[in-house]
């Protein structure tokens, strides 16, 4: 199990959370939304799905304050609100058979440049989205979390529940049946 | 493949992946691992271009708007209460002893009740100017750079408190919030020409992300339009119109 997490940079905004700031609770959702819903967008089919779950997410979060606070190993509130949407993505495909492949349709936010770039820009998105999605568990957010959401291992680890050399070995295995699927 | 050729693998994909090294020259010093790394740092390459995703406005606002009700409903802030009984008829040398006392107590309840309740606090409350004090308390902490953020952050705390006033019916303290949002704003502007003046490099990444909360809040006040009556929706528009002034949108 790896050792704890450096305080998270979080610490102050999340201890005025915890006391019940609701500016400070705010603040943590506008510096998390994009990260945790770019992470469940890539792993649910529906958009609507994704945004509930995204909801709850932070919903949850801030319920469970209290027990981030007296956790002794989570102490990096990133690596923690992660653990939370990894979880409920769990819960979400264990109730929603089939989920797989995915169809995720993700437009790119980018509007600029040609329309034939824009589409074939799309069309490699949905390739790679549904490759990521053939991934299983702990593969698929393992790569979600280290190339989309940008975690370090330590947090990748701390999120998962892994060890970070373990998660070294998973996101190179990963990878290489993540290149299968694109070679289909 | 084994253990060990899988761990040299992860190995070098770490060098690169964090810049230590380059592809060329592992290709140049071991061409087969060189050859076999290329096609995962592609996929990897592949995954980041895809991953610029994000959430709708709608959804933005909406859902932040929600969680801060259910947030607040937790830690309700304390509200003015009407001071019973006549103040006229005190003679004034009790109401000084009344005044001290009342400051006293004030400083006291701050200090037991810590300055959650002080934070929470609305416009309207008894305990508004203590939160206005503490946010005058930080720009006079923080260096004058940071003006325009906290600046702008402050905004932010008006428009959470513009949300639950409109949450509580307390349309007629909503006019307050709203003159203090505009003045962050304004403040912001004039704390960010003071930036340009001292350090121009540092005012384009400052006033980008600025824009960006603002455009955001414009969004969420929009969105509010539909819960007010139309008198607070006149006020409602001066405060989005405040936004897009600074934004040019």
């Amino acid at each position: 199990m790896s050792p704890p997490a450096a305080e998270s940079p979080d610490h102050e905004t999340v201890a005025r959370a915890i006391a019940g700031e609701v500016e400070a609770f705010g603040a943590l959702y506008d510096r998390y939304l994009d990260d945790i819903y770019r992470f469940i967008r890539f792993q649910v089919s529906r958009l609507e799905d994704a945004e509930d779950l995204t909801e709850i997410v932070f919903l949850k979060a801030f319920e469970g304050l209290p027990e981030f606070r007296t956790g002794r190993r989570m102490t990096n509130f990133r690596a923690w609100i992660y653990r939370i949407a990894r979880n409920l993505v769990i819960d979400h495909y264990r109730t929603r058979k089939p989920v797989l492949p995915l169809d995720l349709e993700m437009p790119s936010t980018d509007e600029s440049g040609r329309p034939e770039d824009r589409a074939q820009f799309r069309e490699e998105s949905d390739r790679i989205t549904r490759a990521v999605g053939r991934l299983e568990e702990p593969f698929r957010p393992v790569i979600v979390m280290r190339f989309v959401g940008g975690l370090t291992y330590k947090e990748t680890a701390d999120a998962l529940g892994l060890t970070e050399n373990y998660v070294r070995v998973i996101q190179f295995r990963a990878l290489k049946k993540l290149k299968e699927f694109l070679e289909e | 493949m084994n253990a060990r050729k899988i761990r040299e693998l992860v190995a070098w994909l770490d060098r690169i992946d964090q810049g230590e090294t380059t592809l060329e020259s592992l290709q140049r010093s071991d061409p087969e691992v060189g050859k076999e790394l290329a096609e995962l740092l592609k996929t990897v390459s592949a995954v980041r271009r895809t991953a610029d995703v994000s959430p709708s406005e709608t959804f933005r606002s909406g859902a932040r708007f929600r969680l801060l009700n259910r947030v607040a409903a937790r830690f309700p802030a304390q509200r003015a209460e009407p001071v019973p009984g006549p103040q006229a008829a005190l003679i004034p040398g009790l109401r000084r002893v009344f005044f001290g006392l009342a400051v006293a107590v004030g400083i006291l309840l701050i200090g037991v009740l810590g300055s959650i309740p002080v934070q929470n606090a609305l416009p309207g409350d008894a305990l508004y100017p203590g939160k206005l004090g503490l946010e005058s308390l930080q720009l006079l902490a923080s260096p004058a750079a940071e003006d325009a953020i906290l600046q702008s952050r402050f905004a932010s705390n008006r428009l959470t408190e513009i949300q639950l006033l409109i949450v509580q019916g307390r349309y007629d303290d909503v006019d307050a919030a709203v003159r203090r949002y505009e003045d962050n704003i304004d403040r912001a502007v004039l704390a960010l020409t003071e930036v340009a003046r001292d350090d121009g490099g540092q005012t384009y990444p400052i006033l980008k992300r600025i824009e960006m909360d603002l455009d955001g809040y414009a969004t969420t006040l929009a969105e509010l339009m539909a819960f007010v009556p139309g008198e607070t929706q006149i006020v409602l528009a001066r405060a989005i119109d405040a936004s897009h002034l600074w934004s040019g949108n």
